[in-house]
């Protein structure tokens, strides 16, 4: 083995075609605010809710038994995170529609190709005036070229059409203003194609888009869903789905068939008789950095506030519900150190209403059928 | 220029370089770019001391290690919370870079760490040690051990390093 060798295939590696970056610095500004005012919150808190936590936690093994009756209704139902859908007019051969998903207010629209890496991705950005440029692969700064209206809507390339100067093989971004002050973006990701034919097939997509109304479905549904959660993202995609919340609390269904999927762990105990993984953190510290995979596993080695249910074989789906520790960017202390849950994180927020086993027990699993799946998975 | 936009300044700047990296912590773009946002999130929060560091690329790039190494240890729970990525292409004949993705996946997250830093990042073994807490011998260690492991894999697959 040589050194040389390893560097130029790590950056081989590194520099692969990927899809669109989901970085957003504004947030991380605004999430850094947040965790400042929460340190300083969490510096008067946190001694008190210290010995409630402790006195209550589960341990792993044991089947966890009723929730407590006490349900905290949210006043309203959470609305469905993923409203709209797109229709295109064309699409190149062999692509078909694959999922879509949410992310910090833009939603990503994936097409993709059967047998193949190549996809097609349009975003769509939240209402309002158009979103910066941002920066192009090879951290090459996006221009706004301008081109005749595309599918008679006003349209830019983010750049000269490839191969501009500085992008990436197979790059192409074309920013649409598909309805007034609701723009988006479509992207091409296939190498091996002319500039020519990777431009006219963006320009061709792009025209041919529009945004319906049409609701995403999910294949569960969950009654008393407590109403200060805050959706962070979602995802909607053949026979899956995963919902994650700001605070923490984590939902994912897959079906029972895919054995594989990363929630898939040793049964451990059973939940209305379906086979269970139920574990708990215990720690009060932050764990050590140095911990094998095993220990990792341990529950005395994971975060307070840390909890996953994932209940297996519900009408052909297994059923993973998560809690974290540490939600907020940017405030987990480092190993030693004393951690406690704050009243905004998931599994404390839960609590009233039975936990991660309460909001199981609330919730109906549709199957992995997507004709039985709902448009209204969060009800009050 | 303020303190807020020196930094989005910066961040804006590097994020491309970040991304990179994270994905060969991760071998995962969603995931990568998670890492990237809470890393830049907590060098917010510690803006005033990195924007003096010595090399505050280099300050960013062991903030970014950090979160990696630190969602090792608490964030299982968000693992694979996506399921966007296209399915796999059909393979006709070997891929170097998805043979040494796979082979880095398989390292322990320290050893793989110690790679990257050291062949993709080029550091020292010193900087190394620094950026990952523990020390030159340690590193020397996971090193070995990881191109061992690479060396072993890649063999495996029939496309030796």
């Amino acid at each position: 083995m040589t050194e040389p060798d390893l560097r130029s295939r790590l950056r081989d590696l590194a520099e692969r075609d990927a899809p669109p970056p989901r970085i957003d610095v504004d947030l991380a500004l605004r999430r850094g605010r947040r965790s400042r005012r929460l340190r300083r919150a969490c510096a008067v808190v946190a001694p008190a809710l210290a010995v409630a936590v402790a006195a209550v936690t589960l341990l792993p093994g044991a089947d966890p038994g009723p929730p407590p009756p006490s349900v905290a209704p949210a006043p309203v139902p959470l609305p469905n995170p993923i409203t709209e859908q797109l229709e295109y007019g064309w699409l190149p051969d062999g692509y078909t529609p694959h999922s879509r998903s949410l992310q910090e207010g833009r939603v990503y629209f994936r097409v993709t190709k059967a047998d193949s890496a190549a996809q097609v991705v349009v975003t769509l950005f939240p209402k309002g005036p158009e979103p910066e440029l941002g920066y192009m692969r090879r951290a090459v700064p996006a221009v706004a070229i301008p081109v005749p209206d595309v599918g008679g809507r006003a349209a830019h390339w983010l750049q000269p059409p490839p191969p501009g100067a500085g992008t990436a093989d197979g790059e192409a971004r074309l920013r649409v203003e598909f309805a007034p002050g609701r723009w988006g973006e479509v992207e091409v990701n296939e190498t091996g194609l002319s500039a020519r034919e990777l431009t006219r097939i963006v320009r061709k997509v792009a025209a041919g888009v529009r945004i319906v109304a049409e609701p995403a479905r999910f294949p569960f549904q969950i009654s008393g869903f407590p109403a200060r959660l805050t959706l962070d993202s979602a995802d909607s995609s053949p026979e899956t789905a995963n919902v994650h919340f700001t605070e923490g609390l984590g939902i994912a269904l897959y079906p029972s068939d895919v054995r594989d999927h990363p929630w898939r762990n040793e049964p451990n105990t059973t939940v209305d008789g379906h086979p269970a993984h139920h574990l708990v953190g215990t720690s009060t510290t932050v764990p050590a950095d140095d911990l094998t995979p095993e220990e990792r596993r341990l529950p005395e080695n994971i975060a307070i506030g840390s909890e996953r249910l994932c209940v297996y074989d519900v009408n052909g789906m297994d059923v993973c519900l998560t809690t974290s520790g540490h939600p907020s960017p940017g405030v987990t202390p480092p190993p030693g150190k004393v951690s406690l849950p704050t009243p905004d994180w998931a599994s404390e927020i839960l609590r009233p209403s039975g936990g991660l086993l309460g909001l199981y027990r609330r919730m109906t699993v549709l199957g992995p059928h997507e004709d039985a799946w709902t448009a209204a998975p969060f009800l009050s | 220029m303020s303190a807020d936009e020196e930094y989005t300044a910066y961040v804006t700047s590097r994020t491309l370089w970040l991304r990179r990296v994270a994905y060969l912590l991760c071998q995962d773009w969603n995931r990568a770019d998670d890492l990237v946002q809470t890393a830049v999130t907590r060098l917010y929060l510690q803006w005033r001391r990195a924007s003096q560091a010595d090399s505050l690329d280099a300050y960013t790039r062991t903030v970014l290690v950090r979160v990696f190494l630190s969602e090792q240890r608490t964030g299982w729970w968000k693992r694979a919370v996506v399921t966007d990525a296209p399915p796999d292409a059909a393979r006709t004949g070997p891929d170097l870079a998805l043979d040494l993705r796979a082979a880095l996946a398989a390292l322990a997250p320290r050893q793989r760490a110690a790679v990257v830093l050291r062949f993709y990042c080029d550091m020292s073994i010193e900087d190394t040690a620094n950026a990952l807490g523990c020390t030159e011998g340690t590193v020397k260690s996971h090193t070995s051990r990881a191109l061992t492991a690479l060396r072993r894999s890649l063999a495996m697959e029939g496309n030796p390093l």
